[in-house]
């Protein structure tokens, strides 16, 4: 078999796996969602729908599937029809970019209806070299799902959550890019596979903590959570933008969230935590072993900062409007300006005397 | 593979710029014109330019183009606007000239500059030493004027602000 051939089938198994992942991925944090918040708040939670309530977003789906579809009738219909998949898309395409895993050698070896292979395993779907702003920009793309179907529903409320997403999200991207440009000043490259090689080499950029915190606060704004889900905050606008969707269009509103919520935790692991890198301890030397060995590390330290979204969310109040665009422009924005600056000094003062 | 993906994004970006200047509705023309930026990234993709592809996305179908469908939106307009006929003759004018002078530049460049075995690979790196050696004047020249639009934009709201 021909390399292209190879690389396709790889390709196709790759992204099976990693839409498989996220999608059994949300149903996975829903549920712990529902579970820590009634811990939280003294209550049991979902606990009954099969072994502790593990099927319970399960049931959910279904239940959701089988309500009837309501379309109002003063609803601009294209536009409310493509809202969720224009939601749902970006969620699930920026994971093509995250390494979960080491490179596999396994160049040489054959595999029983592949053949002989030709190229070791990237364990990333796509492994470009601008893998960082791929992230952004897919990320990005997100809001429209929300501006689209707010504007959809023809009322004010949608509306007004629509127009609230959509200037919140302008109004963090500035600062998480420029905490994002703090990573490539460290690792010198836009590559997730080089950033997490070099983290590996030198240190975790977590180091960095203003950065971290920087980009931290700000991926809680770019997946529209609380504290800062003003998008959708209850007593002010019902529901928000999706005040009038039901069914499974609601349903992928809900899917959409928790994905993004899972992509960005792991984009934090890969850029601050190493990714799947094990501190103090040589991957490479375990073979097949060490490679699922960083993927369960990879799978926990993303668990733990999933666990961080659902502990913020239950713990700390909304913000008011006029406080949310403060905090960015008035307090994170030039903070992270000073975390560039500073990053940069260092890094060439690094270079120059410990070369 | 590459003209079958060429083809669709080739279309979908002449589709959707018709479909911006042909619709009534503006929110549409919006979403249209997103349409049409990205299929533009898609070709810078299959050009290897995955920079300019990536921040073709971030930047103007991420930011720039949300800040006008907010524009769109607050205004909510719910009559489409007639253009006058002289701006239509105008308009006319000018883009056919714009329209010219793209495709004559277009016919004096010829297919390309490079053998595509030579092109260099479209990143960060390239492109950033690119912008710092030989564009490093039209690069700057560009950051002063919008530079000049900033301070443009503050000088109007002071005034406003002035008058109230």
């Amino acid at each position: 078999m021909d390399i292209a051939t190879q690389n396709l089938i790889f390709s196709v198994l790759k992204v099976a796996l990693v839409i498989k992942v996220l999608l059994l991925g949300v149903t996975m944090v829903i549920l712990a969602e529902r579970r820590f918040s009634a811990f939280m708040q003294d209550r049991l939670g979902p606990n009954r729908t099969f072994y502790g309530g593990l099927g319970q977003s399960f049931a959910d789906g279904i239940k959701l599937i089988l309500k009837e579809d309501v379309i109002p009738t003063h609803v601009d219909k294209l536009t409310y029809m493509i809202a969720p998949i224009v939601m749902m898309t970006p969620a699930l395409m920026t994971g093509a970019v995250i390494p979960f895993g080491p490179t596999i050698p396994i160049a040489g070896i054959s595999l029983p209806f592949i053949g002989e292979n030709l190229t070791p395993l990237v364990l990333q779907v796509a492994d470009i070299n601008v893998g960082l702003l791929y992230f952004v920009a897919i990320a990005s793309i997100g809001v429209y799902g929300i501006v689209m179907g707010g504007w959809a529903q023809n009322n004010k409320y949608s509306l007004l959550g629509a127009l609230r997403a959509s200037a919140q999200m302008v109004s963090y991207e500035l600062p998480m890019g420029l905490a994002l440009v703090t990573v490539v000043l460290m690792s010198g490259s836009l590559s997730m596979n080089e950033i997490v090689a070099h983290q590996q080499e030198t240190f975790w950029y977590v180091l960095n903590f203003p950065a971290f915190m920087i980009f931290l606060i700000t991926i809680f704004a770019e997946t529209n959570r609380l504290p800062f889900d003003l998008a959708e905050c209850e007593q002010e606008l019902v529901a928000g933008y999706h005040t009038e969707y039901s069914s499974m269009k609601f349903g992928m509103f809900l899917l959409a969230e928790y994905g993004n919520i899972i992509t960005s935790s792991a984009l934090v692991v890969t850029l601050f935590f190493g990714g799947w890198d094990i501190p103090f301890v040589d991957e490479s030397a375990l073979g097949l072993f060490g490679v699922i060995l960083s993927m369960s590390v990879f799978g926990l330290k993303t668990s733990i900062f999933i666990f961080i979204f659902i502990w913020v969310r239950w713990s700390l109040p909304r913000f008011r409007y006029d406080q949310l665009m403060n905090v960015s422009w008035k307090g994170i924005l030039p903070l992270s300006i000073l975390t560039v600056v500073g990053t940069a000094v260092i890094m060439v003062l690094l270079k120059n005397f410990y070369h | 593979m590459e003209l079958v993906l060429f083809t669709i994004f080739a279309v979908l970006a002449i589709a959707s710029a018709l479909v911006v200047i042909t619709q009534e509705k503006p929110i549409y023309s919006v979403l249209s014109l997103v349409v049409t930026l990205f299929s533009l990234a898609g070709i810078y993709v299959l050009l290897n330019a995955y920079f300019l592809a990536m921040i073709q996305i971030a930047v103007y179908a991420g930011a720039i183009m949300v800040l006008f469908l907010f524009v769109v939106m607050l205004l909510n307009l719910k009559d489409s606007y007639k253009i006058p006929n002289l701006k239509k003759l105008l308009g006319t004018v000018f883009g056919g000239a714009i329209a010219l002078s793209v495709i004559f530049s277009f016919t004096k460049v010829g297919r390309a500059l490079v053998p595509e075995s030579e092109m260099p690979a479209g990143d960060a790196y390239n492109m950033g030493i690119l912008l710092f050696t030989d564009y490093v004047f039209p690069f700057e020249i560009a950051s002063i004027l919008l530079l000049v639009a900033t301070i443009g934009a503050i000088v109007f709201t002071k005034k406003q602000l002035k008058e109230n």
